[in-house]
């Protein structure tokens, strides 16, 4: 027994197959106190969640009590034309931030990748600052910068704050994906005699498409919910939702901030869930059809 | 067929064998900072020759393949195909092909889709194309699994997808980079007696 355990003991974790014919299995690689942690991380992450959505479809305007069901507080929302000014003007800035972003981030995760760039490695450097930059100083400077340059704060300062901000996201997933894409399947293309756009088009781009992809739904998220950057760098009207949101909630909660909520929550999770979904339900043949006009 | 016709394709086929060698290298080095990767190297290649480079791993087999296929400069000296030099020419208007080390499938088309990449480049007929597909298969003996996806195959049989990839736009020059490095002694052997046969119809240059 104690000779088998110091051979085992030489590995560092016994198999199980041997722990469990020595002696009973010991649960050292899960300990039973790590379920506690999960439930009670789902506790206070989804309760709020729920609670919100919850009382969204309350019939009365009581944040206490559920005194039936209801959809006022949604007809409120989409009755008022400054929230649903603002809930476009979100879609706008996401969608916009989104296109753009990605087009920059995936060239300069190209151009990082895949070329000998005098500057690579300081704008490799340059690239993670936005990373870390702590949004509100990103904010405060992105405003003040804005001022000092005399430009009115409007939806396309806002769009430009944040796609600034989100070109490093973009680049840092599909550069992941292009570092994995070995040089030489560009190569063979080139040597079967495509020009180097069509080995861009045919060979680079699809094999990028699904890190382009989530990269580009991830920024969608990002921007459609940011507070911070947008905060900052909005103009008076109209104002992006989140902002919205947040001058009509020191004037009192009322359920129809619950129903925003939990639309604003339903856009952002079909956005990941399509950014999940999206590469495996195209991946296939007719992908091709799909994004280059080819026959598949 | 009409003799004179005949008579007279031979001599060109005779000439163009005799009188330009498929490759020739002329006073070629290629530096890479302080290193000579390939120094003051001249060979000539006849058409139909099966040509092997050897030596330990960094000697320079790789370079000298990649400058033939056009992803290298040579430092200095020149390179000739078919009688023409090359240094002007871009990979993707040179009439070689290469069977790379590590295969280099597109991984998002299936086999067939991979085999048919240079010939679409050049824009051949789809009917041609398709008959070429099956003859290509069949000679690297993977009739059946044109809708294969590279991720499918076992190791020998991506190379030799690889291999069909390259054969069918019938290039001057075949080159293969460590062709049966990565496949077992009996791949190996049986890819050897493959690539003798397929050897007669190409001049072809390869590294092992």
């Amino acid at each position: 027994m104690s000779i088998a355990r110091g051979q085992a003991g030489r590995l560092p974790f016994p198999r199980r197959r041997e722990a469990s014919r020595s002696a009973p299995p010991r649960e050292f690689d899960r300990p039973r106190f790590l379920k506690w942690f999960l439930v009670a991380f789902l506790v206070f992450t989804l309760a709020p969640i729920v609670i919100v959505a919850l009382f969204s479809f309350n019939s009365s305007k009581s944040l206490q009590n559920f005194d039936g069901f209801s959809l006022q507080w949604y007809r409120d929302f989409l009755n008022d034309t400054q929230l649903r000014e603002s809930l476009f003007a979100s879609l706008e800035i996401a969608l916009v931030t989104m296109i753009v972003a990605t087009i920059l981030g995936t060239m300069l995760a190209y151009g990082l990748v895949r070329t000998r760039a005098r500057f690579g490695g300081g704008v490799n450097v340059l690239m993670l600052i936005p990373l870390v930059t702590p949004e509100i100083v990103a904010g405060v400077s992105a405003l003040l910068l804005f001022t000092q340059i005399g430009m009115q704060l409007s939806l396309a300062t806002v769009m430009i704050a944040q796609i600034t901000f989100s070109i490093s996201y973009v680049t840092v997933v599909v550069r992941a994906r292009l570092a994995g894409l070995g040089r030489d399947v560009e190569e063979a293309a080139m040597d079967l005699g495509a020009t180097r756009l069509q080995t861009l088009r045919l060979i680079t781009l699809p094999a990028l498409w699904p890190a382009i992809v989530a990269a580009a739904l991830l920024v969608f998220a990002l921007s459609f919910d940011d507070f911070v950057l947008s905060f900052f760098t909005t103009g008076t009207s109209p104002q992006p939702l989140p902002v919205r949101i947040y001058s009509s909630i020191r004037f009192g909660v009322t359920p129809t901030i619950n129903a925003i909520g939990t639309l604003m929550m339903l856009i952002s999770l079909a956005t990941i869930a399509l950014a999940v979904a999206l590469p495996r339900l195209v991946g296939r043949r007719e992908y091709r059809a799909v994004l280059l006009g080819e026959e598949a | 067929m009409e003799p004179t016709t005949g008579a007279r394709a031979a001599v060109t086929e005779g000439r163009a064998g005799a009188a330009e060698p498929a490759i020739r290298f002329d006073g070629v080095t290629k530096r890479f900072g302080d290193t000579e990767a390939v120094k003051d190297m001249g060979i000539e290649i006849r058409r139909g020759e099966f040509f092997s480079l050897l030596g330990p791993s960094g000697c320079g087999k790789t370079t000298t393949l990649r400058m033939v296929a056009g992803f290298e400069q040579p430092s200095e000296g020149r390179i000739f195909l078919e009688g023409k030099p090359v240094e002007a020419v871009p990979p993707y208007r040179r009439n070689v092909n290469t069977v790379f080390q590590s295969y280099a499938l597109f991984e998002h088309l299936d086999v067939a889709d991979n085999v048919a990449f240079g010939q679409q480049r050049k824009k051949v007929p789809k009917a041609e194309i398709k008959t070429r597909i099956a003859e290509a298969l069949e000679l690297v003996q993977l009739t059946g699994r044109e809708h294969a996806k590279p991720r499918e195959l076992s190791g020998g049989q991506m190379q030799r997808v690889a291999l069909a990839r390259a054969l069918i736009n019938r290039p001057a020059v075949l080159l293969l980079d460590e062709p049966l490095g990565a496949l077992d002694l009996k791949l190996r052997k049986q890819m050897q007696v493959e690539l003798k046969q397929i050897q007669r119809e190409v001049g072809s240059l390869s590294s092992t």
